[in-house]
Order: C-alpha cells, then sequence, then structure tokens
C-alpha cells in the first residue's frame, strides 16, 4: 500500500508532459480486443443454442433412419430379390446378344442414312422455293424465266424421290426398332419391379443422405398479412420454431425426446400446413425467438402470447371456426363447444357463435299444473338436492328469495288456462309402465332410477332430461298422463316428443312415475304465495338474475343478456380480475386459476361488498379444464378473414343442423350422426335393437320421404321396440334436417323426382335372378315380418325401397355396406369390382352391371301381403 | 469503453409489450429524463409544473452568466472560492432534478401511487384522498357551497405567497451593506433572490403536502399554487 502511495506521488512530480501513458492504453487495447473477441464468440457459438439442436436433430434423425434401413434390408424378401435379379441380368443379356446387338445397330445407320436423307430433301425444298421465286417475279414482269422453271421442277421431282426413300427407310427403321424397343421395355419393367422392393431402403438412404447434407440453417416461415398490429396495420407473422423443432414431419421421431419430436397429428397438418401458416398461430409463443425461453415465452414477461401447453392449444381453434360446434381432429375444443351449447352460458353472456341459440330450459307459465308450491320452493332453494345431475344451476337462494320466486311463478300458472283433466289418469298398471319405459326409448333421454348407463355413456356430469328418479314427488297423476301421451297437448313448445302410447300404454307409465317418490322427509314450509309484495319481488329477482335467459317467461320474452359478453374473455389480464378475499395461497393469481374456480364455484370471489350473481354450476374438473380451454380462444385480435373459416351455406346448414339434433331435440341420445351421440346403445341388451346411425342419411334416403317419415314416422325396422317418436317437427325443421343430412356429403337441397324414372326390364330380369341366388330375403323381407328370427337376423322391409331410398346409394351400399355403416350386417357380395362376378355371367360377369341389376329389381319390388 | 462493450454482454436490447391504443399502461411514464417533471405534477398543477418551472429552470440557467460577479474560478477549478454558486447549483440539480427523476422512476407504481422499490406494484391499492388546500387549516374554505371560489380564500393566498416573497426584500434591508450585494447592484440581486425562492418553492410545496396533505395554496380561476 505504502510503495503504491509512493509511486503516486513519485508520478506527481513528474511534468505530464513527460509521463508514460503507454503501458495503460496497452492494457486497455488489450482488454478491448479481448472483449470484442469475446462477443465475436458469443455471437456466434453461445447465444445460437439452436445450431447444437439441428446438428443434433441431423445426428439422430441420421441414426434412426439408418435402423429404419437395417431394418429394410432384414425385411427384404430374399427370393423375390433373387428371382428379380436372375429376371434383370436375364433381360440384359437378352439385350446385349449379339442378334439384338446386330439389329441395334442397324437402326443406327439407318437413323444416320435418315439424316442424310431428311437434309437433302430440306436443301432440295429450299432451292426449289427459291426458283419458283424467280420464276413467279419474272411472270409479274412480264416475263418467261424458262431456266427457273426447269430449276424448279428438277427440284420438285428431287423432292418426291427423297421423299419416298426416306418413307421407305423409315418403315424399315420403326420395324426394327420395335424388336430392340421391347427388349429395353423387359429391362425398364424388371428394374422398376426392383426398384419397388428396395423402395424402403431407397427412401431410408435418401433421408440419410439428407441429413448428412443438411446445412445448419434457420428454417423461418412468413406469412405477409395473417394479423395486425395493434394500430391496424397489416402485420407479418415470421415463424422460426421449425429450427429446433426440425423432426415435426420426420415420421421416424415420433418417440424421440423434445425438441425433435414429429407431430402426433400428420393428418391436421395436411389442412394446415405448417410450411405455409408456421407454427404459432395454432400453439403461440414467440415465433422469431430462437431460444427455448424467449421462444415459448416462459422467460419473456413482456410476450402476450404464450406458448400453449399440452391440449390449450385447442383453444387456438376459436380463432376461426367460432362458427362451428363441432371440427374434426377437435378433440377438447369440440368438448367445450358443446358443453356451452348444452349449458346454456350464452343465456347471460354474449358469446360469439352462440348468439341465436334456444332457450335450454322449459318454460315456466304453468307451472302450477303440474308442481305444488313446497316442491319448487326447494327446487328454487337448490335445484342440485332434488337432482344432482339437473342442468339448472343452484342461486343459493335464501329462504326468502326462494319463496318470492315460487310465488310469482305459481301466479304466472295461475293465469295460464291449459289444466289437466281431473283423473284422466285413472289407473294403470305400473308394472306394465316399468316395462314401457324401459322398451320404448324413453332412456336415450332420462335417467331412471339406478339405471345410469346412458348418462356413463354420454360421460358428462349433467343430463339433458331430467332425471326420473322422484319424479313422483314433483308431478301429479293426471299431468303426468297428459304429458306422456302427447306433450304438445300440454305445451306446444314441448321437446319430449309423442311416443305415440296408447291411453292404456300412457297411464301405466303415469302410474309407474308416480311411484317414484322422493322418500326423504321435509320440514313443512308455511309460504304466503297470494301476497303481491311477495309475488312482486319474485319477479325482480327472476329479472335481475336472468333467468329468461334459459327459461321463457311470460312478460321477460325481450329480457337481454344479464352479464358480461365473453367475447374477449380470453385476452383479459390479470389485474382486471377480482379475486375478492382469496390470497394467492389459496386461489393463484393467473388467469387459469382465477376461470377454474370461478366456473368450479362462481360465488367463490364474493366479498362483503362486492356480490356474485353468477349460479354455482356442478361441472366436473375435466369439463371446467376443457371450458377454460375454450374461454382462453375468446379473443378479438384474431387472423385476417381470408385466413378464417368461411362461414358458407353449407357450414350454416350443417351448424343448424347440429343445433337442431344435438341441442333442441337431443336426437344424439338415440342415434349417432357424426361422431357422437347414440348413448341409448348402452341401455340395452342387444345392440341389434338400437336406433339407426344417421351420416349416411343424406346419400341414402329420398327427400320426400325424409319429410314424411319425420311429419310422421313409419316403422322401418318394425321389430325395434324403441319407436321412433313423434317431434311434431314444422317443415322448416324437417327442412334444417334434410339440408344438414346433405350437407354432411357436401350435396344441396333440390328438386328431384324418384318415381318417374322407369326400371330397365332387362336389368329388373337379371336382378331378380340375382337377389333370388343371393338369398337377399333371408334376412330382407317384403311384406309380413318373417316369425322366429331374432331382431340380429332381420333387416328392411325391401318394399320401402322404391320410395326410401336413393337409386345410387343401393348400388354403394351393395358394393361395400362396411364403408357406409361400419358394423352393419350387410355382407359385401363383390369384394373386388374388377374381378368378374362369382354369381352370373349376366353381363359378361361385369360385377358394376349386376349390382346395378339387382337395384333395378330392388326397385321393383311391391309389398306382398 | 472497456466498461461498455462488457456491460453490454449482459444486457439484451429492453423491449416490452407492443404498444396498444386502446389500453393505456398503468403507471404511464414518461421517458426515465422526463420523470423530474412527471413527478413535479404531483405538487402543481399542469400550468405551474409544466410551463411555468421549466421556463423558469431554463432562464434561470441562461441568467447564470449575466447575474454571477464572482470573476474567480476561471480556466481553473475551485470550490472554496465559489461556495455559493457551487452549492446552490448542486440543490438545484442533484438534491431537486436528480432526486426527483430517481423518485419517479423507482418510487412510484400504478396510479402514481408511493411504493418502496421492493414492493409488489398491487394496481388496486387504495390511498385515501384527503388532501385540502391550506386556507382550510385556518378556517376559510377555497369554494363556497355553491362551488365558486371564495375571494378571502384568494387574499389569503395572495397575501402569503407575497410574504414568501417578500422575504428578498427583508434579506435586502438586512445585507443592504455586505459585500457582495453591494457588488451585484439590485438588478441582478432581485433576479438572483427572485429565482432562488421559486426554486425553493418546490421542496417546500414538497414538505407542505407531505407533511400536511396541502393541496394548493392559492386557487384562482386560471391556475393554482
Amino acid at each position: 500500500m505504502n510503495r503504491l502511495l509512493q509511486l503516486f506521488s513519485r508520478r506527481a512530480e513528474t511534468p505530464i508532459e513527460t509521463r508514460d501513458y503507454g503501458k495503460v492504453y496497452f492494457a486497455l487495447a488489450a482488454l478491448l480486443f479481448f472483449g470484442t473477441m469475446w462477443s465475436v464468440v458469443d455471437e456466434v457459438t453461445t447465444r445460437r443454442p439452436w445450431k447444437d439442436f439441428q446438428q443434433e436433430y441431423l445426428e439422430l434423425s441420421a441414426s434412426q433412419w439408418e435402423k429404419k434401413k437395417a431394418e429394410a434390408v432384414a425385411a427384404m424378401d430374399s427370393a423375390a430379390l433373387k428371382e428379380v435379379e436372375t429376371q434383370l441380368s436375364e433381360a440384359q443379356a437378352k439385350l446385349s446378344s449379339p442378334e439384338v446387338v446386330s439389329i441395334k445397330k442397324q437402326v443406327n445407320d439407318l437413323e444416320e442414312a435418315l439424316l442424310d436423307l431428311n437434309r437433302d430433301f430440306t436443301f432440295a425444298k429450299s432451292r426449289g422455293d427459291e426458283a419458283y421465286y424467280f420464276w413467279k417475279k419474272a411472270l409479274h414482269e412480264g416475263k418467261e424465266d424458262p431456266g427457273a422453271k426447269k430449276k424448279l421442277d428438277e427440284n420438285e421431282s428431287e423432292m418426291a424421290e427423297t421423299n419416298s426413300r426416306i418413307e421407305e427407310l423409315n418403315s424399315r427403321h420403326d420395324s426394327l426398332a420395335k424388336i430392340v424397343d421391347g427388349y429395353t421395355q423387359i429391362v425398364k419393367a424388371v428394374r422398376a419391379k426392383s426398384k419397388d422392393l428396395h423402395a424402403a431402403i431407397d427412401l431410408a438412404t435418401s433421408k440419410i443422405e439428407k441429413a448428412q447434407s443438411s446445412p445448419i440453417r434457420i428454417h423461418q416461415v412468413m406469412r405477409n398479412n395473417f394479423d395486425r398490429s395493434n394500430f391496424g396495420i397489416p402485420k407479418a407473422r415470421i415463424d422460426r420454431c421449425q429450427t429446433c423443432h426440425a423432426g415435426w414431419k420426420d415420421e421416424v421421431m415420433l418417440d424421440a425426446k423434445q425438441p425433435f419430436t414429429s407431430h402426433p397429428l400428420p393428418e391436421l397438418l395436411k389442412i394446415h400446413d405448417p410450411e405455409v401458416f408456421g407454427c404459432t398461430p395454432c400453439h403461440h409463443g414467440q415465433g422469431t425467438a430462437l431460444t427455448a425461453g424467449m421462444a415459448h415465452g416462459d422467460d419473456d414477461h413482456y410476450w402476450e402470447w404464450p406458448l400453449l401447453k399440452g391440449k390449450e392449444v385447442y383453444a387456438s381453434c376459436n380463432s376461426c371456426h367460432m362458427n362451428e360446434t363441432f371440427v374434426k381432429y377437435g378433440d377438447r375444443y369440440n368438448l367445450s363447444k358443446r358443453l356451452i351449447s348444452e349449458s346454456g352460458c350464452f343465456g347471460c353472456h354474449e358469446i360469439k357463435g352462440y348468439l341465436e341459440m334456444p332457450k335450454i330450459g322449459p318454460q315456466l307459465n304453468q307451472l302450477v299444473v303440474k308442481e305444488t308450491p313446497e316442491w319448487l320452493f326447494r327446487w328454487v332453494r337448490n335445484p342440485k338436492d332434488y337432482n344432482p345431475h339437473t342442468r339448472m344451476p343452484n342461486f343459493k337462494f335464501t329462504d326468502d328469495q326462494a319463496e318470492a320466486i315460487a310465488a310469482f311463478l305459481m301466479s304466472l300458472g295461475n293465469q295460464s288456462r291449459y289444466h289437466p283433466q281431473k283423473g284422466a289418469a285413472g289407473t294403470g298398471n305400473a308394472d306394465h309402465g316399468k316395462e314401457l319405459v324401459g322398451q320404448v326409448g324413453c332412456k336415450g333421454c332420462h335417467v331412471i332410477e339406478n339405471d345410469t348407463r346412458m348418462r356413463d355413456a354420454r360421460g358428462r356430469s349433467y343430463d339433458i332430461a331430467p332425471e326420473l328418479t322422484r319424479v313422483g314427488s314433483k308431478i301429479n297423476a293426471d299431468w303426468a298422463y297428459e304429458w306422456v301421451k302427447n306433450p304438445r297437448s300440454v305445451n306446444p313448445d314441448a321437446r319430449m316428443p309423442n311416443l305415440r302410447l296408447t291411453d292404456q300404454e300412457a297411464r301405466d307409465v303415469a302410474a309407474y312415475l308416480m311411484t317414484l317418490k322422493d322418500d326423504r322427509a321435509f320440514e313443512q314450509k308455511v309460504m304466503n304465495l297470494e301476497s303481491p309484495q311477495t309475488i312482486a319481488k319474485g319477479e325482480k329477482l327472476v329479472r335481475e338474475y336472468g333467468c329468461a335467459g334459459c327459461h321463457s317467461i311470460k312478460g321477460m320474452e325481450k329480457e337481454s343478456r344479464v352479464s358480461v359478453s365473453l367475447n374477449n374473455i380470453g385476452r383479459k389480464r390479470v389485474d382486471e380480475l377480482d379475486f375478492g378475499d382469496k390470497t394467492a395461497a389459496e386461489v393463484p393469481h393467473t388467469w387459469d386459476d382465477w376461470i377454474f374456480n370461478k366456473i368450479k364455484n362462481a360465488r367463490t370471489y364474493t366479498t362483503d361488498r362486492i356480490f356474485s350473481k353468477m349460479p354455482v354450476f356442478a361441472f366436473a374438473d375435466s369439463e371446467i379444464v376443457a371450458l377454460r380451454t375454450l374461454l382462453r380462444g375468446y379473443t378479438k385480435e384474431l387472423p385476417e378473414e381470408s385466413y378464417q373459416q368461411a362461414y358458407g351455406t353449407r357450414l350454416m346448414e350443417i351448424e343448424a343442423g347440429r343445433r337442431l339434433t344435438n341441442f333442441q331435440y337431443n336426437c344424439s341420445g338415440c342415434h349417432q350422426i357424426e361422431e357422437e351421440g347414440g348413448y341409448i346403445k348402452a341401455t340395452l341388451d342387444d345392440e341389434g335393437y338400437a336406433p339407426p346411425y344417421l351420416y349416411p342419411e343424406g346419400n341414402k334416403v329420398q327427400e320426400p320421404w325424409l319429410h314424411d317419415f319425420l311429419k310422421g314416422p313409419t316403422p322401418v325396422r318394425p321389430w325395434l321396440t324403441i319407436h321412433m317418436p313423434t317431434f311434431g317437427l314444422t317443415d322448416d325443421e324437417i327442412t334444417t334436417a334434410s339440408r344438414y343430412f346433405l350437407a354432411l356429403h357436401k350435396k344441396e337441397l333440390g328438386l328431384r323426382d324418384y318415381q318417374s324414372v322407369q326400371p330397365d326390364p332387362k336389368y329388373v330380369a337379371v336382378g331378380k335372378k340375382l337377389f333370388e341366388d343371393l338369398q337377399c330375403l333371408s334376412c330382407h323381407y317384403t311384406g309380413k315380418i318373417p316369425e322366429g328370427k331374432t331382431p340380429a337376423d332381420l333387416a328392411p322391409n325391401l318394399s320401402m325401397a322404391k320410395n326410401r331410398l336413393k337409386p345410387e346409394w343401393i348400388v354403394d351400399w351393395i358394393i361395400n355396406p362396411d364403408v357406409i355403416q361400419p358394423g352393419t350386417r350387410m355382407p359385401q357380395y363383390y369384394p373386388d369390382l374388377k374381378e368378374a362376378s362369382p354369381f352370373s355371367q349376366d353381363f359378361a360377369g361385369d360385377a358394376r352391371e349386376q349390382i346395378k341389376a339387382l337395384r333395378e329389381y330392388v326397385l321393383t319390388i311391391q309389398s306382398s301381403k | 469503453m472497456v466498461i461498455l462493450v462488457f456491460w453490454s454482454f449482459s444486457l439484451d436490447a429492453p423491449l416490452e409489450e407492443p404498444a396498444n391504443p386502446t389500453l393505456t399502461p398503468n403507471p404511464s411514464k414518461a421517458p426515465w429524463y422526463f420523470l423530474g417533471l412527471q413527478e413535479m405534477l404531483v405538487y402543481f398543477d399542469p400550468w405551474v409544473a409544466g410551463v411555468v418551472l421549466p421556463t423558469f429552470v431554463i432562464i434561470g440557467l441562461m441568467a447564470i452568466p449575466y447575474i454571477d460577479v464572482n470573476e474567480k474560478g476561471n480556466g481553473y477549478y475551485t470550490f472554496k472560492e465559489r461556495k455559493y454558486a457551487v452549492l446552490i447549483y448542486c440543490f438545484g440539480f442533484l438534491i431537486l432534478w436528480v432526486s426527483l427523476i430517481v423518485l419517479g422512476t423507482f418510487w412510484r407504481g400504478p396510479g402514481w401511487y408511493f411504493f418502496f422499490p421492493w414492493q409488489e406494484w398491487d394496481t388496486h391499492r387504495v390511498v385515501a384522498l384527503t388532501n385540502v388546500d391550506l386556507s382550510e387549516y385556518f378556517g376559510i374554505h377555497t369554494r363556497h357551497a355553491d362551488n365558486s371560489l371564495n375571494p378571502w380564500a384568494i387574499v389569503f393566498g395572495v397575501l402569503l405567497i407575497g410574504g414568501y416573497y417578500s422575504l428578498m426584500g427583508i434579506y435586502w434591508m438586512i445585507k443592504k451593506n455586505s459585500e457582495l450585494v453591494k457588488k451585484m447592484g439590485f438588478t441582478k440581486y432581485s433576479i438572483t433572490a427572485f429565482l432562488f425562492l421559486t426554486m425553493m418553492s418546490l421542496p417546500i410545496k414538497m414538505f407542505l403536502r407531505i407533511a400536511f396533505n396541502v393541496k394548493y395554496i392559492l386557487v384562482t380561476p386560471w391556475f393554482n399554487i
């Protein structure tokens, strides 16, 4: 220390002008140089981890393909290979035999000679043209040029001579070349065979070569106008994800570790090509970044679109498909869309794609004829207490509030003109009623007693129609009878269809339902239902809590939605969410946790000052997670319109049909139409009793028949105890259904005359013979149902075909029934249409013509009594 | 340069989220070099904090060569011979200006409320709004019940501010014969004293606001002090 001080004081004695700074400058310059070098190294390697990733990927891919290649080599059919090799050497030997070689030589010589001759011809023609010009020119000048004329004639004769020679040589050449060509073709064919044998190996080899020779580089995808900046200016979207995730389309990388794994849904990528769109439109993340933390958004606090991990990616479907309730490969997206459709969130919240939905609840204008005020009170108090699987959420009303609401609803009912006939229910046989309920299809919509098979098959936490286990304590017998007999006579807008029961059957069912009692004891509640103040209070509550969002209530037809719009809920910032009294330990202060807990228990953020009116639902956790994923997808920041799925006529028809069949009338309880439905099957002992699969309907049935059938069903499969009920659909609704079925097959509803086309008698005759040979009537029938057969052995009445089936569909059906209806019992008679028919020699054994003959015959079948 | 080169290894360009015209950030902070001005807005009304005071700052800086009569320190550095000049400048620049910038940068959070740098910014923080005008402490309401101004409050404010600036006259009386004051002459003295008092009004107002919740001293229809 002292020495240092001495150094400084000595230095201070030296005049400034003569001090030496060389060492200091050198040290600083060295540091600067070191810093510069460091920055270069940093720039090239340290800050470019993607280079290592890509290198690793290329090595991994090459080694995987090496494995594949070894497998292919091992799997090589050595006998076939040997055969091909001998064939090849034989063919090549033939091609190089002295005989063929000499022919080849002759062909070559001829080609040379032809070349010369062709030149001679061209020159002669050229000289002739020149002579013709001079001769004509002289003529126009009024002179004669005999020299030119002579020259012209000479050349023309030379041309003719040369031409004949050319033709002669040409024909000789062609015949010889044909021989050589024949041998070459054989070699080529064998080579192609060999190539086919080697296909797997060659593919692996080319992949290995590609991996070994690929340069390390950034893979970038750019869309110039995919989205817009916050100022509305088109903004390019740049994705470099594939720089590290290099194995996304490499099939051998399916089980590789990240970031090299290949995409699990290659089929989906055929529609949404990452080489065109990039990855971030669906997966989000910071596409331009090249380090994991920044690209995924975990390390970048300011990046507004962090990576959607796992199934959260289905949130992105909503950006372009918000109008659809079902998309192929949609997985969690489809579930969540269905949850919203069925739970009626749109009754209180404005949600894009759900603006024109039917109210999901029943009308409340005539409850007085059906329920007692005590039951209604307990229901309003907590619906889940009576039926834990009801879709109605719990509003957690106090006793006083519930009393007021019951009073209001009863006062509405008192204004109603409908009353069931006293004593209409008469006496019924409850046992028979119970049997009927199990047989006619009630269980497609309703769960009764312990039979939860339909609910389990649906896999939801709620039912579409009320569970009937305690219904005897809810409704009165007369109402039950009239309702079961014909729900529309009680309520014209009822969703429950008419099952066409006889009076006695309806009485039996009603009697059975009345035996289903709620055996719990309830404290008798003394209520004041008449007081105008209570009724007014009830009306106010009904209005405030938005009951009219789900129910139609007299006088509240035009109520607006009581809660906020959810169209931008995915972009809500955490500081805009009110966590109430929940500490970060109870509910972590994130968007995800807020939404989850809000749907789980809507009142969870209620404080002594802030009250939430949203009722408490009872979704399963998996359903909440699905709903949350969808909500994340509701944002106002959408891709440019040209990238969104156009909501055109066909899609609108399909969506209207989905709404009608799934959410309005619950057709999917009994029928599978697209990928879901047919849950009633779970309650049947024999699948042969199950209602049909309806996806093929648009291709299959004639539109007039479908119209008549939906108006008033006539049994197609009379042996089924489950009736297709009468829904009393309006013509508009039937048209919607028809258009839906057709649109699923990319068809439009049009005018078409099925009856005037007369079958060709020649085809009919052949068809009749085939029909008998193939014993179609061992399952099908044409008049009465054959006796002594189980439902599994029965097939529809073919005398209906003429008025029911589309002719072109019958052909498709006979060609391959299993493609149209997987699991059908109808056999495939013509497995290969190219092969000759094994059944008959008619039409030279042409399978397609014979199928047509069968069709023509089937269309002539009349009902036999 | 060496330090900058090595420092730059650890710092990447700071980019925040994209600007969004529909979303005002909370807090909305000016660039760091303007945060002193923004901080002043807490204590004065915009006309005073944004126009009058900055103008005086500029005029004052421009006036320095004309009012500084001390010829010492030309061509060399000296503190001992220029104690007042250096101290006043350092107070104005380092203590007031720089500390206001530091305060605005590190100690202000959402709602421009005061947060310690180690405190989490809570956007929902509620701070009691209880500032009143100084006259209220003396039982004079600034406004009548019908919201019109009380002339007596204006008189009170004018007197107070007038009294404050009359300090320069009192000092002149006392120090009239001191060498420095004589050397400056009346004009230079009044300009210097006025600028000095104006500068000191900022910490005084800050103290009144922080210690006594004083909103304004003088309220007029056109501006407030």
